[in-house]
């Protein structure tokens, strides 16, 4: 058995790093004198990122395309009051988090359960239409097992255990204290546990993930 | 360490120290209840953070950036920032600009009340000082007494 010890977030900056993050801050101050190219980098550097995180939480790629484009408008219209001695990410999260939140609840009673179709799974339906059942099968587990973890479990547990972020920095994300989220990570996890190994355990147990999934 | 315990750690797995860690494992070696449970949440975890990384198709970001730019050009930073500043001076000349007034006004009408009913305790005529039981000692005049019928009147007069 591997045990992977999670890596120290507080290592120092090296120089490259130092003279990135004076980079990011000058084309922050930049974009919030009204420099539309400079907004654009900045939209550049963390769509994937803003993206990623709203489809963890929504599960639909069109939906966290949606969720991500309010975020930057959010941020551009608000980028004058952001403290420029604070981490942009943080503050992009937190908005991330608040406007997926604001998404579930709204559409929680007008949600259908499909299982999504990229251009990449149609592809390669053609070659293997079992792996791709599969795969498709444990999409919709993992979704549905989701669904049982309220937002503010599903946010922390998205941004700690498949996002990667420590707690502090998820503590700083979400406004909650680190105990707090602490306290909200066990029951993400004890909730999801209990979901996965009371009604899809077949699923999960059947698969490896050395196939391609 | 009792399986309870080890239930705890297996889902805290990701924060634990690494005694923790440790200890779990020594556990984990002993109790193939619990190994199970590890591996099966380990694996869980794993399918998760796969089935939900964001793989989309290469047109992704093109139409991406095709919605998103409208929605930017709409708005403007710098408007933004006027309108913000407008809707606050609106909110302030909403609020009526005598409003707190009143309230000021009324507790100076009630200090004033309180001074002027309490101004002969301050300012007591020294005549009267001795104004005991039907006896008033006047400190004008000479010694001498008056007797008016119902009190007694004394002056005290200066040398």
């Amino acid at each position: 058995m591997i045990l992977k010890i999670p890596d120290d977030p507080g290592s120092s900056l090296t120089r490259k790093e130092k003279a990135q993050e004076e980079s990011l801050l000058e084309t922050i101050k930049k974009a919030k004198a009204g420099d539309e190219l400079a907004f654009q980098k900045l939209v550049d550097k963390y769509k994937a990122q803003v993206a990623s995180i709203a489809y963890k939480m929504v599960g639909n790629y069109e939906d966290a395309k949606d969720i991500s484009q309010i975020v930057f408008v959010k941020t551009y219209q608000n980028l004058y009051r952001f403290d420029t001695t604070k981490k942009l990410s943080t503050w992009l999260y937190r908005i991330t988090i608040n406007a997926s939140i604001d998404f579930i609840r709204k559409h929680r009673k007008h949600r259908h359960e499909a299982l999504e179709q990229t251009g990449v799974e149609i592809k390669e339906k053609k070659a293997d239409v079992e792996k791709i059942y599969r795969r498709n099968l444990i999409k919709w587990a993992i979704k549905k097992a989701m669904n049982v973890l309220n937002p503010k479990q599903k946010a922390v547990f998205v941004l700690r255990d498949l996002q990667g972020l420590d707690i502090k920095e998820v503590a700083q994300i979400t406004g909650m204290p680190q105990a707090t989220v602490r306290w909200y990570l066990h029951r993400a996890r004890s909730k999801l546990r209990d979901e996965l190994t009371k009604h899809y355990s077949e699923v999960i147990e059947g698969t490896d993930l050395k196939y391609g999934l | 360490m009792d399986c309870k315990k080890a239930e705890k750690l297996i889902l805290g797995f990701p924060d634990l120290a690494p005694s923790q860690k440790a200890v779990l494992e020594e556990h984990l070696k002993i109790c193939p209840l619990c190994a199970k449970e590890f591996d099966f949440y380990q694996n869980s975890l794993k399918l998760m953070k796969k089935v939900l990384s964001f793989d989309v198709p290469e047109n992704y970001w093109s139409e991406y950036e095709r919605s998103l730019t409208p929605r930017l050009s709409s708005i403007s930073p710098q408007r933004e920032w006027w309108k913000e500043r407008l809707e606050s001076l609106v909110q302030f000349l909403r609020v009526p600009l005598l409003g707190p007034v009143p309230a000021f006004v009324f507790s100076i009408i009630i200090l004033v009340f309180l001074f002027v009913g309490l101004y002969p305790t301050f300012v007591q005529d020294k005549a009267s000082q001795g104004f005991k039981n039907n006896l008033v000692i006047n400190e004008d005049g000479l010694l001498s007494s008056i007797d008016d019928g119902r009190m007694t009147i004394y002056s005290v007069g200066k040398r």
